[in-house]
């Protein structure tokens, strides 16, 4: 049995490949002390996947603890800002020119632990959920920026995320990682695996006749599970049978005039057999149908695309990328640790695959051990939080397709059906049909999604929790009418003092951010 | 503030006069006031001199403190000037210069008529009967070009210490007879980090002459006292 760690070797150059290298690097100090190495080998031949545009906030607390510059950020990445997520057409098929629609919005409510959803559900109010409980909801309404040009690198009024550009941003932090953190790069095909008598990875070598040897190793090659499926046969836990998409037809779509203004959202549309991404980048935007090839052709899928982004279409090439839904039995097996796709896939709705490759890889360095201890124990503890991350994302997603109305095609009956969702699901939504989520419901913080996220998924659907005879969930009194003053004001406030989304990138594109 | 700005011409303005006003009304209502770094250390014997960022651009300006809220000045009150020193960005009131055209090099004198020093009664005339300007506004246009570079040294300087991680938050709070007040959005220079320069950096600051700004500016921050008197004395 191995122990202790001196070399970490990632296999493997797309985001997540850099990204985990990148959070290894700073959280083992690896620029600073002998005591590890980290080297990334990269394909020269292997293209990267490359789609993966939407981030959730925790990106912002990863790209401040590696330690870069969110103006070069912006500025380099064709980043704008992400402040929600707008379902549209999710609750009921559209009729005519009507569609429904809420955010899932970054923002926690304005005052921790005062918890307005009784009151809302109680007032039978048609404003918004999201609107009721924040201002962030005008501000996306409004396509605000999240912060003003005199607040520094990382600073802001609002919650946020980024919309950014896959490629540029592996670059990026290519950038970074050997320019900065001390990072060995290498230019390799790997062509085999050697496992030692216990089975552990040994040595790479590449087609150039090159060999790498580690004592740890990252698996970052993408679908091809170059170490972690091909050489550990580590097995794959299959969830398609509640997740029912499979296929992805992606588009890059140039805006036709310069100035076109910019959500500072996600914008997720329902369709007969699926749902499309729509992330507005600084000088195009992402768009991508994401579907079932069990409930639509392929060709009607293309129809189904063509009709949201129009004729311009036929002159911009759409991939089709195959996508198979479940994760690694083991994310961590001996010393190799699969992150990125390799380690598994959802279909990227609430923007979890960067998500999952930030909090596997600050996992990795924590457990990791450095100075002796086994291997087995740190994969057996990591591997228990992981899956269970894995598990809860798959709940979450679930809950958007379970909670709908729509019956205008098999997809959604089949999703909306008790025994394609998973029952940990179950479980929780039959209580929350008699009692509001609470904190307490959320135990793990691996849980990923917690109780803002299910508060506004679930009451933006219009999940209905009965609250009679309930009167003593009111709790606050007359707390709540000032509450919702200080909401209201601090809402104006914003208003006056933001500036419009694209204009604030902008400026950061033109005078970049203060650090201080 | 009301401002009508236009460029300086006989025809229209042969019969205008400028009148001064010795309380400089005009900034009554403004409670920061830009400064070029030529004039820290005069302007450090009567306002505090601190860093702000602008709203447009997020970059770093110097400016003289002159009061607490957004419209309070408490050193140009508008009948009385409770400092030693007048700030090159109030004298130069009601005259500005401007590009003739946003990639052009060639300055226009303008003037601001809707000032109300600017009159056909009182005051130094504009124009001479010949069609030229007044030596006395003359002087003004040179003054204004002058000031214009001093602006320019001061972002380079100003720049200068940010890039050299040199410039800090000042967030002050303030003990007001009634109440305690957060002032936030002012930067200082980092004394900590003026201390532990590399050489390299000391030379430059050295050669470019920044140290005697550096010293002015962290010696008036003192003035804040003053400020807070003088706001104690007009409630």
């Amino acid at each position: 049995m191995k122990s202790s760690v001196k070399d970490i070797v990632v296999v493997g150059g797309g985001t997540a490949g850099w990204l985990a290298a990148c959070i290894l690097a700073k959280k083992l100090n690896n620029a600073a002390n002998e005591l590890v190495r980290i080297s990334l080998i990269e394909s020269p031949d292997i293209p990267n996947i490359g789609v993966g545009e939407g981030t959730v906030p925790t990106m912002r607390e990863t790209l401040q603890l590696i330690g870069v510059s969110e103006a070069e950020f912006i500025q380099q990445c064709d980043v704008t800002f992400k402040q929600s997520i707008k379902f549209v057409d999710w609750q009921h098929a559209p009729q005519g020119n009507k569609h429904s629609y809420y955010h899932h919005l970054f923002n926690h409510p304005h005052t921790p632990g005062v918890d307005l959803t009784p009151y809302w559900l109680s007032s039978k109010t048609a404003q918004h959920y999201a609107d009721y409980v924040s201002y962030q909801h005008a501000c996306c309404d409004a396509h605000l920026a999240p912060k003003k040009i005199t607040q520094k690198e990382y600073q802001a009024s609002l919650e946020y995320a980024y919309h950014l550009d896959a490629a540029k941003f592996s670059a990026f932090l290519a950038e970074h990682a050997t320019k900065n953190l001390g990072v060995n790069y290498i230019s390799a095909t790997i062509d085999k695996v050697f496992v030692d008598d216990d089975g552990y990875i040994d040595k790479l070598s590449a087609k150039c006749g090159k060999v790498f040897q580690g004592d740890f190793f990252v698996d970052a090659t993408g679908f091809a599970a170059k170490l972690i499926g091909e050489t550990m046969k580590v097995g794959f836990v299959d969830k398609s049978h509640h997740l029912l998409c499979d296929t992805a037809l992606a588009v890059q779509v140039p805006y036709q005039e310069q100035n076109t203004d910019i959500p500072p959202y996600t914008i997720s549309t329902a369709k007969e057999a699926g749902w499309i991404w729509d992330i507005g980048l600084i000088n195009r935007k992402g768009v991508g149908y994401v579907y079932s090839s069990n409930h639509t052709s392929d060709d009607q899928a293309e129809n189904v695309l063509r009709g949201y982004v129009g004729e311009e279409i036929d002159n911009l090439s759409v991939r089709k990328i195959p996508m198979k839904v479940g994760y690694r039995e083991k994310i961590w097996s001996k010393n190799c640790v699969a992150i990125g796709l390799s380690a598994g896939f959802v279909e990227p709705l609430e923007a979890t695959a960067l998500l999952i490759v930030e909090a596997t890889a600050k996992l990795v360095a924590d457990k990791l051990p450095i100075f002796g201890g086994s291997f087995e124990y740190a994969s057996k503890s990591f591997n228990q939080a992981a899956i269970y991350g894995w598990e809860r994302v798959i709940d979450f997603i679930k809950l958007h397709y379970y909670l709908s109305k729509r019956d205008d095609n098999s997809f959604w009956l089949d999703n909306r059906d008790h025994a394609t969702v998973p029952d940990t699901l179950l479980e929780r939504l039959e209580h929350w049909q008699y009692n509001v989520p609470k904190a307490a419901d959320f135990f793990s913080h691996f849980e990923i999604f917690t109780l803002e996220n299910y508060q506004y998924v679930l009451y933006g659907m219009n999940f209905n929790t009965q609250l009679d005879h309930a009167e003593q969930r009111f709790i606050y009194g007359n707390n709540v009418e000032k509450e919702q003053q200080k909401l209201a004001a601090y809402g104006q406030k914003l208003k006056r003092e933001l500036v419009s989304h694209r204009e604030y990138i902008e400026k950061v594109r033109q005078y970049g951010m203060s650090k201080i | 503030m009301s401002a009508n700005i236009a460029p300086v011409q006989y025809q229209e303005h042969k019969a205008l006069k400028v009148n001064v006003d010795a309380n400089y009304k005009h900034v009554s209502n403004q409670h920061m006031i830009p400064l070029v770094a030529s004039e820290f250390i005069q302007a450090a014997t009567s306002f505090p001199i601190v860093f702000v960022k602008q709203r447009e651009t997020g970059k770093f300006k110097a400016i003289a403190l002159t009061g607490f809220d957004e419209s309070e000045n408490v050193v140009f009150t508008g009948d009385k000037v409770n400092a030693n020193y007048i700030p090159l960005n109030v004298r130069r009131h009601p005259f500005s210069i401007g590009a003739v055209s946003a990639n052009s090099e060639d300055m226009l004198l303008c003037i601001d008529l809707d000032s109300a020093t600017v009159n056909q009664e009182q005051g130094v005339a504009l124009f001479n009967e010949d069609e030229t300007l007044t030596k006395e506004i003359e002087s003004v246009g040179r003054m204004l070009t002058d000031l214009l570079a001093k602006d320019e040294a001061t972002t380079i300087m100003v720049d200068f210490l940010v890039e050299h991680d040199l410039i800090q938050p000042a967030d002050l709070t303030l003990r007001l007879a009634d109440e305690t007040k957060q002032l936030n959005g002012l930067y200082k220079v980092d004394e900590e980090a003026l201390r532990s320069l590399e050489d390299d950096v000391a030379l430059a600051l050295y050669k470019k002459h920044y140290f005697p700004a550096i010293y002015a500016h962290l010696s008036s921050l003192n003035q804040i006292q003053r400020l807070l008197s003088l706001k104690a004395q007009q409630v």
